[in-house]
């Protein structure tokens, strides 16, 4: 049950992100617009890279040549980390992903993917059959509608998986202002609070906080 | 629990096709349009019999003279299937019904019905109640108002069903690109794509797949 999983930290969980190829995004039509999903999904890479927490990264179908490989401005975040590619849509079919998802030693899975019911939903379902606890992004996923997406999220929340946002990711993995991830954590969220504003107005972000992103970048 | 039940697959499920009749699609006021839910179904239908997943299909009220029989384009997509004629909103009522599901020999059924909250809820509570594992199509379903069908949903969901859409469940059957369905599968999301422009912009398709849609259509 859900109510026993407690607050999960950067020691504890991995992140596995699937599938954010330019077809995918480009037929987003959910809540979250594509291009704050992939802001939201930049910022998950950061903030698992400066916290130490091990991230999967895979692809689907570009080896095969019907797919673009993962979006450029997410790659770039990701220095370091290998695709796997698969042809299933679900990815725990795929041998290199099992491996690579037990390899992290993580029993705790956080997941984004694109599309909402479809990738994410298996790879996530298939995650707690297998006995891994897993949390959801629901703001760096998207689908091809709104009742689509909403779909999945619900189809994710009633198998036991836990929906989360990457704000709220973010915090739960550094938690502490005074704690030892304080610094990175300050690092990732001022980048993330400057970069919003040149997406999207519709996320909240204090005065205060528009001020520290900007003294952050100019210093 | 829901979280047992993992990834289905075109060899475990039964498709269940409920009251798709013209009186029923007038009436529906719900999030998905009454075209959109109509291609929806023929989409479900064409891939269950490229995936060889046996249709059960029912109506109500035809026999006894006062609601016309299944919309003829989603019948058209049923070549040889018998829809099962019944009195009772609650299709498990029916023996007949419940013989033809019980004779698919599968204990996972996959339903869409009209009305969301009376013809669809009755017979997956049913089915759950008679120890089968359900599953419904939130998109190719639709009540008189938008209430009424998130009641259904909402109902449903509590009961222990899986919500899922209708490319979740044709992704969910073939699974994987690599794999014995990936032809017909391409065949049927060709066919798809290229239907959905007709009915709606609200679905979310992109640039090469519509380039393929119709590069599969001109040959």
């Amino acid at each position: 049950m859900n109510r026993d999983l407690g607050v999960w930290t950067s020691e504890d969980s991995a992140l596995v992100l699937i599938d954010y190829q330019r077809d995918q995004f480009e037929s987003i039509r959910s809540e979250t617009p594509a291009d704050l999903i992939e802001l939201n999904t930049r910022w998950l890479a950061r903030a698992a890279k400066a916290f130490d927490v091990p991230i999967v990264l895979s692809t689907i179908g570009v080896e095969s040549g019907t797919n673009g490989p993962t979006l450029p401005a997410i790659l770039a975040d990701l220095e370091g980390v290998e695709p796997i590619d698969r042809t299933s849509t679900n990815s725990f079919d795929s041998d290199l992903f099992r491996e690579a998802v037990a390899a992290t030693g993580r029993r705790r899975l956080i997941f984004g993917a694109l599309q909402t019911e479809v990738c994410l939903a298996f790879a996530v379902i298939e995650a707690l059959k297998a006995g891994y606890e897993a949390e959801f992004v629901t703001d760096a996923v998207g689908s091809r509608s709104e009742i689509a997406h909403r779909t999945g999220v619900r189809r994710l929340s009633l198998a036991g998986a836990v929906p989360n946002t990457t704000l709220a990711v973010v915090m739960e993995w550094f938690r502490d202002w005074t704690g030892p991830l304080a610094e990175p954590a300050r690092s990732v969220t001022g980048w993330y609070l400057a970069e919003v504003p040149k997406v999207t107005d519709t996320v909240g972000v204090s005065d205060g906080e528009a001020a520290l992103a900007q003294a952050a970048l100019a210093g | 629990m829901n979280r047992d039940l993992g990834v289905w697959t075109n060899e475990d499920c039964a498709l269940v096709l409920i009251d798709y009749q013209p009186e029923q699609f007038e009436s529906i006021r719900s999030e998905t349009p009454a075209d959109l839910i109509e291609l929806n179904t023929r989409w479900l239908a064409r891939a269950a019999k490229a995936f060889d997943v046996p249709i059960v299909l029912s109506t109500v009220g035809v026999g006894s003279g006062r609601l016309s029989p299944t919309q003829p384009a989603i019948l058209a997509e049923l070549d040889r299937i018998e829809p099962i004629d019944r009195s009772s909103m609650n299709s498990f009522e029916d023996p007949v019904f419940r013989e033809a599901v019980a004779a698919t020999g599968r204990r996972r059924l996959i339903f869409g019905a009209l009305q969301t909250e009376v013809c669809l809820t009755f017979a997956v509570i049913e089915a759950l109640k008679a120890g089968y594992d359900a599953q419904f199509v939130t998109d190719a379903v639709g009540g008189r108002s938008e209430i009424a069908h998130l009641t259904g949903i909402e109902r449903l969901s509590l009961a222990g069903a899986v919500p899922n859409t209708a490319l979740g469940v044709v992704a969910e059957w073939f699974r994987d690109w690599g794999g014995p369905l990936a032809e017909p599968a391409r065949e049927v999301l060709g066919w798809y794509l290229a239907e959905v422009p007709k009915v709606t912009d609200t679905v979310g398709i992109a640039e090469a797949e519509a380039a393929r849609a119709q590069a599969a259509l001109a040959a």
